[in-house]
């Protein structure tokens, strides 16, 4: 008895540390890389395209472009970058993540591609803020400085922290003029762009780090995308958005920012009449695509190591292949725990793959219908009184005769379903016709048509949930969900109680006064 | 229905799963079946023990020698025809008569000797053997049963049947044939099992086809009360099989012959669970009281001694069944 509890405890510390090391897995990829429980969620996604054009001068070219980079809200799923001939390095600087396309010598028109496909996001755990960033205290010229003091002065009076001041701060740069007192008119950018500028070198002389976000919004209309420009504040560790026109804490979760600082998008050398556009497209795209494309730009190692690696002939083969365990967890506990008799241990589980191939009503007519005719030949051959492997061997001839015949006959009557039927697993069926007729000549017919049709009910079954689209789909995307039915099998092997059937068996026992 | 489980369990009831993870695993050592699923192997080792077997007519190993079947029985009248590995009783031919050419069956049915040659092709050829494996044929003394159980058995030989859990027989029942199981003795061919009281040797009340009976279903006679003789014998060989066999569950089926007594059929380590309902009682309280004991140096008769004491039923229940037979047949 003392072996056996020392058995019981290693078997529930193993199965225990199985379920719990996969469920652990399992909720990191739900919850962190964000692949979706159900098959088939619709995730929002867009893609931009930056078009860049100019003039090259019959010389060396160099290009440096700045691409967007992933915010609280916004995913990178795939970024490519188009420019034939152009030699493409990848660098970060002051935040900003640049590309640099360069070439010996070039000469015409030149035209190169920026795509990249970003995704919205729901839930962004921990976003990576490193070091507070050092604040540098402006040097102001002296009409600059005292306009500064008085605005810094009035805002300071109206907040009380950070978060508060922010806003003052921008209220303050809202009136008419204000903006124009901090800093000198820039060449290109906006107002907006000015007014954020401004509140950086305010905030700076508070030793506040903030800065100028520059970046698109996606939800603008097609063909009139316009830059937008906000502020992003140092507060606790992370930057915080601010509207600049609004004045208020936060930007759309659709704005995806390009590039941060004062510095252009764009920076030509060897080259004239630079010109860019950027279009946006929403994509219908599946969540479970986009995590996927976006786990392998990142080189996630639960993206690359996953079954989505492998080439698509050998997914769909292991799409079918990661629901057997589950099927045959059901036989086990029909079996062990509700007492079920079934011809044959894994059977019904093989059949129940041949239905996904034939649907369940003509799985279970051609399957009735080869075992039937099958049964009578071989009672047929009982009568020649063959040996047992070539008797075998020989219901396996007919069987495969008779798929054939079944074939023919139901496509030429135009039940296309019938075909299926070359599906099923011969030598199965061979062995299901054999047990059959043995139980039938030991143990009677009413057994042998009782078994059958329980083997079959339990097919079905196995069937109807091997199939369906989310445990396909949870196996497939979560195969450490298999090790969970490992863990729970294992405790099934020490399962001692009664089979609900046993109930039956003894209920005579059952019945009586103890 | 918890209430149905609770009731079993108070019982003591072994339930198929318990019996295989607690009982079977851990005392029978994969490595002793073929002793026991081999009926060639069990009768030479217990032949060589000195304990009682069917003598052994002929052995046919392989599809050549068939052709020697009837010079192997040329001298007997009566023979049976045995799968080595047959299981659950599968496979059994018993011949009672030779009529001219033919060969009579127990339950009067006549087979040319190409019948039986064919049947012993299919039984090497693995149909009747667990698992499908090839298998070998025996040929063996038809047991003349002894008269004790002329009322109670229809055609066939009722054998008894005794459980041994770590050399102490713990429970028994006689199964007596009956018209539905064809003159063969197995439970779930329809055969009877009637409990024995481990204690006297008397039967007990019967369980035919999960039901609990008091009277053979075809001779009309009740079933208990029916004292088995040699009953301390019986128990002693049971005893010792767990001593040549080393498996620490097994199930005895011993067959009663007019001349010879008690002879070993053969040795099942994986015996069924019906012989609690024979009984109505469960294991579990006797498996405990054996490891309680935890004696292994006992002697055979010492633990023959130990069971009859433990394991008897109570005296009024024994008197009381031995009665009036009434049969109650629960539905």
């Amino acid at each position: 008895m003392k072996a056996n509890s020392m058995r019981n405890l290693h078997v529930y510390i193993l199965s225990g540390v199985l379920i719990v090391a996969a469920l652990t897995i399992f909720a990191f990829k739900v919850f962190v890389t964000g692949l979706p429980l159900m098959a088939g969620t619709l995730g929002s996604a867009w893609e931009i395209e930056k078009r860049i054009s100019f003039q090259a001068d019959d010389g060396p070219v160099k290009l440096v472009v700045n691409i967007p980079s992933e915010s609280q809200g916004i995913n990178i799923v795939t970024e490519s970058i188009v420019a034939p001939k152009y030699g493409v390095s990848r660098s970060t600087k002051n935040d900003n993540r640049q590309v640099t396309l360069s070439t010996r010598k070039a000469s015409g028109l030149q035209t190169v591609f920026i795509r990249v496909i970003v995704s919205l996001v729901e839930k962004q755990f921990g976003e990576t803020v490193g070091e507070p960033p050092a604040v540098s205290r402006p040097q102001l010229a002296e009409p600059q400085s005292a306009a500064a003091r008085e605005l810094l002065e009035i805002a300071e009076t109206k907040s009380s922290d950070t978060a508060t001041l922010v806003p003052q701060v921008l209220e303050q740069l809202s009136t008419e003029g204000n903006v124009a007192k901090i800093t000198e008119a820039g060449p290109e950018v906006g107002p907006l762009a000015r007014k954020a500028d401004a509140a950086v070198i305010l905030l700076a002389l508070k030793g506040i780090a903030a800065r100028r976000a520059n970046g698109i919004d996606l939800k603008a209309k097609r063909g009139d995308i316009s830059m937008q420009y906000w502020l992003e504040v140092y507060e606790d560790g992370k930057w915080e958005a601010y509207d600049v026109d609004k004045n208020e804490i936060g930007v759309p979760s659709t704005y995806l920012p390009w590039s941060r600082g004062k510095a252009p998008l764009t920076s030509l050398t060897g080259g004239r009449d630079l010109k860019s556009t950027i279009s946006t497209i929403r994509l219908e795209q599946s969540e479970l695509e986009m995590v996927l494309a976006r786990g392998k730009t990142k080189r996630d190692e639960l993206i690359t190591f996953s079954l989505f690696s492998l080439p698509l002939a050998t997914q769909d083969v292991y799409r079918i292949l990661v629901v057997v365990p589950f099927g045959i967890f059901i036989l086990v506990v029909l079996r062990n725990v509700i007492g079920v008799k079934s011809l044959g241990t894994f059977m019904p589980v093989l059949i129940a793959l041949a239905f996904r191939e034939t649907q369940l009503v003509w799985g279970l007519i051609l399957f009735s219908v080869v075992v039937a005719t099958g049964l009578l030949f071989r009672f047929y051959l009982e009568q020649l009184k063959l040996l047992l492997v070539p008797r075998l061997a020989s219901v396996l001839i007919f069987v495969l005769l008779l798929m054939a015949v079944l074939s023919v006959l139901t496509n030429a009557l135009g039940f296309q379903r019938g075909l299926s039927v070359a599906l099923f697993p011969m030598v199965i069926m061979t062995m299901t016709i054999e047990r059959v007729s043995v139980i039938w000549d030991e143990r009677g017919p009413a057994e042998a048509i009782t078994q059958a049709i329980g083997s079959l009910a339990i097919a079905s079954l196995c069937y109807l949930l091997m199939t369906l689209p989310f445990i396909e789909h949870l196996f497939f995307t979560f195969p450490e969900l298999l090790l969970v039915l490992l863990g729970a099998t294992i405790l099934l092997g020490r399962y001692t109680g009664y089979r609900l059937l046993e109930l039956r068996r003894f209920r005579a026992l059952a019945e009586e006064a103890p | 229905m918890l209430t149905a489980f609770r009731k079993l369990k108070e019982k003591g009831i072994v339930g198929l799963n318990k019996r295989n993870a607690d009982v079977m695993l851990p005392h029978n050592p994969r490595r002793l079946y073929p002793l026991v699923d081999d009926k060639i192997k069990t009768k030479k080792l217990a032949d060589a023990a000195g304990l009682g077997v069917p003598a052994l007519y002929g052995v046919i190993e392989f599809s050549a020698q068939v052709r020697r079947l009837a010079k192997i029985v040329e001298p007997y009248e009566q023979f049976v025809i045995k799968p080595a590995n047959g299981a659950g009783g599968d496979g059994i031919v018993v011949i009672k008569n030779r009529i001219g050419d033919l060969y009579q069956k127990s339950n009067g049915g006549l087979l040319s000797e190409y019948d039986l040659r064919f049947h012993i092709q299919n039984a090497l050829g693995g149909v009747f053997s667990l698992g499908g494996q090839p298998d070998h044929v025996l040929i063996e003394y038809c047991v003349q049963f002894d008269p004790v159980f002329e009322k109670v058995a229809y055609e066939g030989v009722p054998d008894v049947r005794v459980i041994v859990f770590m050399g102490f027989p713990i429970m028994a029942m006689v199964r007596l044939p009956t018209r539905m199981s064809g003159g063969r003795a197995n439970l779930h061919q329809g055969a009877l099992g009637a409990g024995i009281d481990i204690a006297s040797g008397a039967t007990l009340s019967a369980v035919w086809r999960n039901n609990i009976i008091h009277e053979h279903p075809d001779t009309r006679a009740p079933v208990n009360g029916v004292a088995i003789p040699g009953w301390q014998r019986i128990l002693e060989i049971a005893a010792q099989t767990h001593d040549l066999t080393g498996l620490g569950y097994l199930g005895i089926d011993i067959v009663l012959d007019r001349d010879r007594g008690p002879l070993i059929l053969e040795l099942n380590a994986r015996p069924g669970l019906n012989i609690q309902i024979a009984n109505r009682a469960g294991l579990q309280p006797r498996l405990d009281a054996v490891q309680r004991t935890s004696n292994s140096t006992l002697s055979i008769a010492d633990r023959v001694d130990f069971a009859r004491q433990q394991f008897g039923v109570r005296s009024q229940f024994s008197n009381q069944s031995v009665g009036v037979p009434q049969s109650i047949c629960l539905q």
